[in-house]
C-alpha cells in the first residue's frame, strides 16, 4: 500500500482500516524498537498500539495533511519518543501506561494538563451517555467525521439535523457532568 | 450579565472551530479575564477530552485483539506466524465467527420483518430516540422542583421523574409537568398513562402551542395495538391540517405511510 493510499483509507476508514494500518507496519517497528531500546517484546506491542492510535488521530485532526517524511519514519519518530520517555520515567521496571500515554499525547496534547479531579468526573458522565448520542459525539470529536458523513452514517436527516443533535447530546453531558460533580461532593461530605 | 446558555454556546462554537477570527480573539481574551467563563470553558475541554479517551480506549481494545490474534486468526493480522497451520484447525477456528455471523443476520432479518422501513412503530422509535429522550432545562418554568424532574427524566429515571411531574401537576395544575409526565410514561413504555396524559392536554384549547396530539400520535404508533396506527393517522392528519406542533414531521410520515 502507498503512503497516500494509507492516509485516504485512515481519513475513510474506520476500525477495519485502523486493523490493515496496524497490519502494514507492525512487524518491522516491533523488530527495530527491540534492538534499538532495551524494552521487551510485549512492551513494543504496547509502544506500537499507541503509536498507531497517535499517528491516526494526527492524519484525521489534519495535522498531517502533507508528510514531510515517509509513513515509516514519522511512526519511527513518535515510537522514539515514547521509548525515549518510557526509560526516562521509569526508576524502577514498570509496565508501560497505555492509557496515561493516549491521555498525554492524544487527549491533553499541547494544552494546559487536566486537572485529575474533573476529568475523572468528566469521563464518568461520558460513560453514562448512552448511544446514539455517544456514537454522535465520538464520531464528531474522537473520529473527527463531518456532519455530513455522521448524517449518513447515523441516518439523519441531513448535517444540519446531526449539527442540532449534537448540540442536544452535548446539553446531555453538560448535565451528567452536573450530576456527577454533585454526586461527588455529597460523597466527599458524608 | 452573562448569559450562561449563550456562554456555553459560544464555547462549543470555539472547539467546533466555528469562531471568526475576531470572534476567536474577542474569547481567548476574555479566557485571561473572566474566571466563570474559564471555568465552564475548562469542563467543556475535559469533557470534549473524555469523550477522545473513551474513543481512543476502544480502538485501543481492538488493537489488543488483533494482536492476540482474537479478530483475525489465521490471517496476517495474526501475531504469530501461520504458515504451518492446517487448514482444518484453521476452519475450525473460524466455526464460532461463522455462527456469531448467522445469529447476526437472522437478528437483522427479523428486525427488518417487524419494524419495515417505514412502518409506523418504527418512525416514532426513531422520533422517541433522537427527539424526547432528553428534556431542556431551559425550558422549565423557573420552578426548582420542574428542574429536579428533568433532571432524573435526562438520567432515565423515568419513576423518579414520573412522581415529581405527577404531584407537580397535582398541586399546580402545570402544563408541562403534564406533558412531562406524558413523555416519562412514554420513555418506560407505559402507553396507556402516557396516552391518558396527552389525551387531557389535547383537550385544553387554552394552550397556544399544544403538544399533546402530536405525541398522542406518537404514542398510539409505539404501541401499536389493533386500530392504534388507524387512530393515529387520523390525529396526524388534523396535526397537519391545524399546523399544530409536529406538523412537519407528521406530513413527512403521512407520506412514508
Amino acid at each position: 500500500m502507498s503512503d497516500s493510499s494509507i492516509i485516504d483509507l485512515i481519513k475513510n476508514g474506520g476500525q477495519p482500516a485502523l486493523g490493515k494500518v496496524y497490519a502494514t507496519y507492525r512487524s518491522e517497528f516491533i523488530s527495530w524498537m527491540t534492538k534499538a531500546y532495551p524494552i521487551s517484546e510485549d512492551d513494543s506491542k504496547d509502544v506500537y498500539q499507541v503509536t498507531i492510535l497517535i499517528f491516526y488521530d494526527n492524519v484525521r485532526s489534519g495535522k498531517l495533511s502533507e508528510m514531510a517524511s515517509s509513513i515509516k519514519t514519522y511512526l519511527f519518530g513518535i515510537g522514539k519518543n515514547l521509548a525515549r520517555e518510557h526509560m526516562r520515567k521509569a526508576k524502577r521496571i514498570t509496565s508501560i501506561d497505555q492509557k496515561k500515554w493516549l491521555r498525554e499525547h492524544l487527549v491533553e496534547e499541547s494544552q494546559e494538563p487536566f486537572d485529575d479531579n474533573v476529568f475523572s468526573i468528566a469521563r464518568a458522565a461520558v460513560s453514562r451517555l448512552g448511544d446514539p448520542c455517544r456514537k454522535l459525539v465520538e464520531l464528531y470529536y474522537y473520529q473527527k467525521k463531518s456532519m455530513e458523513e455522521i448524517s449518513t452514517l447515523l441516518n439523519y436527516k441531513n448535517a444540519d439535523s446531526a449539527k442540532n443533535q449534537k448540540y442536544k447530546c452535548m446539553a446531555k453531558l453538560r448535565q451528567l457532568y452536573h450530576e456527577q460533580e454533585h454526586s461527588a461532593q455529597t460523597t466527599t461530605t458524608l | 450579565m452573562n448569559d450562561p446558555d449563550y456562554d456555553i454556546e459560544l464555547i462549543e462554537r470555539y472547539f467546533d472551530q466555528d469562531l471568526t477570527s475576531d470572534e476567536r480573539a474577542l474569547f481567548e481574551r476574555r479566557l485571561q479575564h473572566d474566571e466563570g467563563f474559564k471555568r465552564l470553558f475548562d469542563r467543556e475541554r475535559h469533557l470534549i477530552g473524555a469523550i477522545k479517551l473513551e474513543g481512543a480506549l476502544r480502538d485501543l481494545e481492538y488493537l489488543r485483539e488483533i494482536e492476540k490474534g482474537a479478530l483475525f486468526q489465521g490471517s496476517h493480522y495474526s501475531s504469530n506466524n501461520d504458515s504451518g497451520s492446517d487448514s482444518q484447525s484453521r476452519l475450525r477456528r473460524l466455526i464460532p465467527y461463522a455462527l456469531s455471523a448467522a445469529a447476526c443476520l437472522l437478528i437483522i432479518a427479523m428486525a427488518i420483518f417487524y419494524f419495515k422501513p417505514g412502518s409506523p412503530q418504527r418512525m416514532a422509535s426513531k422520533y422517541t430516540e433522537e427527539n424526547l429522550l432528553y428534556l431542556s432545562t431551559t425550558m422549565a418554568d423557573g420552578s426548582d422542583s420542574l428542574r429536579l424532574g428533568i433532571a432524573a427524566y435526562n438520567s432515565s429515571d423515568y419513576e423518579r421523574a414520573r412522581n415529581i411531574f405527577e404531584s407537580i401537576a397535582q398541586e399546580t395544575g402545570s402544563l408541562e409537568a403534564m406533558k412531562n409526565l406524558g413523555l416519562s410514561y412514554l420513555a418506560s413504555g407505559e402507553y396507556d398513562k402516557a396516552l391518558h396524559q396527552f389525551d387531557m392536554l389535547s383537550e385544553r384549547d387554552d394552550i397556544y402551542v399544544n403538544w399533546g396530539p402530536f405525541y398522542k400520535a406518537v404514542t398510539l404508533m409505539m404501541r401499536s395495538a389493533p386500530g392504534d396506527e388507524d387512530v393515529a393517522k387520523e390525529v396526524l392528519q388534523e396535526v397537519v391540517q391545524k399546523q399544530l406542533p409536529g406538523h412537519r414531521v407528521a406530513s413527512g410520515w403521512l407520506d412514508r405511510w
